[in-house]
């Protein structure tokens, strides 16, 4: 990991040492690069980067399997792929869990690997090019936090004996109760955080608005209001006048999209503490009360509303998917920037400005695509997946139908 | 389990609770029992434990994404 940290440097070094010298003014911009260049390489590699963790005895299925329901019971969220495993281990990190079948025994491998919010803490300093050492220190964290929790955390429960296959039914069926309510738990905790993560990227819209509010108001009271308004001067006033509207226009703003995106996310938590209880219940062999649903009960109820979670997770765009929205942030700022600069000083009569408003609609021309776009795929992808989802439910329901009649 | 706290945890009124409990007992789905205490009491036979596990496989196997196994 010292190695992978100083790698960055290394490459600055090399870039400035062999750098040709009659490019001399640009050499320490050029090497400045390379070091980014450096840093881009650097946290792939700490992404790429797979690390033995063990052999162990046995089929790489039963592993893999008996791994995931310990974890679960633990209470961590493990999402399955064929052959591999993703554990979230905190807000910001993941472990990617790989097994390969080598003659009679199992190889398990490890990779970092990060939550959609650390994917977005790793992305937007990478964005914003100066400040890209913090994504290489994120993601030197993460490698780390994975590292440390291979060892920790999953060799001991490799180490357990292998789980039996259990022929008595109600055991059986108490660990796909774990299973199932740990997946349901997971769709639902990934719900509700996608929810807050988009009710966060309005309130982040909405101030950006608020902000871009203030030098208009500030600009236009300039122009039209009197040298002296109420005994205050002719700025003062403006700016006292551009601070009440921005303020007013954000609180207003921002308490309309508390109304409308509290009662989901509250609903989205409520279902995520159910399962979480639910869960922690079945785990430790405990019943329910009487008035509460059984786990059973709360599985089929969970089904029902698993495609909406789908939805939710897959609509919290912006910083799930940071290049699309940086363009549009980016193409919007700068039309509305050009559209202001131009209409200032085509005001004050230097009409050669006019330029700045197809330049303008261009920009917003650009953002729309951009939107578009993302909406497009957005909006195709959830089609697939509860499509597919849907498929699944009405055979669910079918076979079960068909079961109780045959029974 | 007593038969009166299952048809509580159930939630339905008892005339249909019962409807619904001589169905699964008719299918040997669960056993009635009467206890030297007056209550009577239900379990789950084999066949019962069985169908319970399809069904709660069923719903595992579409929360992870997969079609039921038959």
């Amino acid at each position: 990991m010292a190695g992978l940290a100083i790698l960055p440097v290394v490459i600055f070094i090399i870039a400035y040492l062999f750098m040709p010298t009659d490019i001399r003014g640009f050499r320490l911009m050029l090497a400045y690069y390379s070091f980014i260049l450096g840093l881009v390489a650097s946290i792939a590699i700490t992404f790429l980067l797979r690390f033995k963790l063990t052999a162990v005895e046995g089929d790489s299925e039963q592993v893999l399997s008996d791994l995931t329901h310990r974890l679960r019971i633990s209470g961590f969220r493990v999402s399955e792929k064929p052959g591999e495993l993703i554990v979230t281990t905190s807000s910001i990190a993941s472990v990617k869990v790989k097994v390969e079948q080598v003659s009679e025994k199992t190889v398990v491998y490890c990779q970092s690997y990060a939550t959609p919010t650390g994917w977005s803490v790793i992305l937007i300093p990478l964005l914003f090019i100066y400040v890209a050492p913090v994504a290489f220190a994120v993601s030197l964290y993460l490698l780390y936090h994975a590292t440390a929790f291979a060892y920790n955390r999953l060799l001991p429960r490799l180490s357990q004996l292998t789980i039996p296959s259990l022929k008595d039914g109600s055991r059986g069926t108490r660990a796909m109760l774990i299973d199932g309510l740990s997946e349901g738990r997971r769709l639902s905790a990934e719900a509700y955080e996608a929810a807050r993560s988009r009710y966060h990227d309005h309130i982040l819209i909405i101030m950006t608005l608020g902000l871009i509010t203030l030098p208009f108001v500030v600009v236009l009271m300039a122009e039209y209001t009197p040298e002296e308004v109420f005994g205050m001067e002719r700025q003062s006033f403006s700016l006292l006048l551009g601070l009440v509207v921005a303020l007013i226009f954000v609180s207003v703003a921002w308490r309309i999209l508390g109304s409308r995106t509290s009662p989901l996310i509250k609903e989205l938590r409520s279902w995520k503490d159910r399962l979480e209880l639910a869960l922690a219940r079945e785990t430790a062999s405990d019943h329910p009360p009487d008035e509460e649903l059984s786990s059973f009960e709360l599985m089929t109820d969970a089904i029902r509303e698993v495609p909406k979670w789908m939805k939710i997770r897959r609509k919290a765009g912006m910083f799930r998917q940071p290049a699309d929205w940086l363009l549009i942030f980016y193409f919007g700022i700068f039309a509305v920037m050009a559209a202001f600069v131009g209409v200032v000083y085509m005001y004050q009569g230097v009409l050669y400005w006019v330029f700045a408003f197809p330049i303008s609609a261009l920009l917003t021309v650009l953002a729309v695509v951009v939107y578009s776009r993302w909406r497009k795929d957005t909006q195709e992808e959830i089609e697939t997946i509860v499509g597919e989802w849907e498929k699944r439910h009405d055979k669910l329901l079918t076979d079960m139908e068909a079961y109780v009649r045959s029974v | 389990m007593l038969k009166t706290r299952l048809q509580v945890a159930s939630r339905v009124n008892y005339d249909v609770f019962k409807r619904y409990a001589s169905w699964m007992a008719d299918r040997g789905l669960i056993a009635l029992h009467n206890c030297d205490d007056g209550h009577e009491r239900i379990s789950l036979t084999p066949k019962g434990e069985e169908a319970y596990k399809k069904l709660v496989q069923w719903i595992n196997e579409v929360i992870h994404g997969r079609n039921p196994v038959e």
